[in-house]
């Protein structure tokens, strides 16, 4: 009687020993799981940050190159905006009728000075090649 | 582009000067009101080119690749 109650103490000993390990197991695995979902965490926050960061250098740098646009338009509209304050200042048929010589000389180098700013505007830069150099057009006639 | 400017106080020096130069008296005249439209115009297409040029300039910079962190 003694002796089987000592048996069933031992296998309950045993059975807690033995669930002891299988739950201390399968806590282990589960750290295991928890680490790699931890460092995966981690890097998917690295590369985040790396985009966030690279995303606010981009619209810094875009709006960089925004405000140079808006400074380069406007300055694009200056030789107009000088030719219709000039026109509006001075009466040129008056003063043509008073001074050809005069106003012949202005209105030539202004004009030569026209042709000139076109002619640079609209060469091709330096070091870019033309689109169809270098090229054969199979459609050409 | 030769340009002249003729009122009536330098007309007959004008037509004097151009036969000599040009051998005949036939011109293109134009008002000095048609002048400055044209003038005005020429601005106007200056200004459309120099803008395309630098919205192109924008998008060339914007699209630029980013150079390579030197190691």
């Amino acid at each position: 009687m003694f002796s089987s109650i000592k048996i069933a103490m031992l296998l309950f000993v045993l059975a807690a020993a033995g669930g002891g390990v299988f739950y201390v197991k399968k806590l282990q695995g589960d750290l295991e799981i928890a680490r790699a979902n931890v460092a995966k965490m981690e890097v998917a926050v690295q590369t985040s940050e790396a985009s966030l960061k690279l995303e606010r250098e981009e619209t810094v740098r875009l709006n960089n190159l925004n405000m140079e646009l808006g400074t380069q338009l406007r300055r694009a509209e200056q030789y107009g905006d000088e030719l219709r304050s000039t026109l509006q200042k001075h009466n040129l048929t008056h003063l043509a009728n008073k001074k050809p010589g005069l106003i012949q000389n202005r209105m030539q180098n202004a004009t030569d000075k026209l042709w000139d700013d076109l002619e640079s505007i609209t060469a091709v830069p330096d070091g870019m090649q033309l689109s169809d150099s270098g090229t054969e057009n199979s459609n050409g006639n | 582009m030769k340009i002249y400017v003729v009122s009536k106080e330098n007309y007959e020096e004008f037509v004097k000067d151009f036969e000599a130069k040009n051998g005949g008296d036939a011109y293109i005249a134009i008002s000095i009101k048609d002048y400055e439209n044209l003038s005005l115009n020429f601005a106007e297409l200056r200004r459309y080119i120099e803008q395309q040029k630098q919205i192109i300039v924008y998008y060339e910079e914007a699209v630029k690749p980013e150079a390579p962190e030197e190691q």
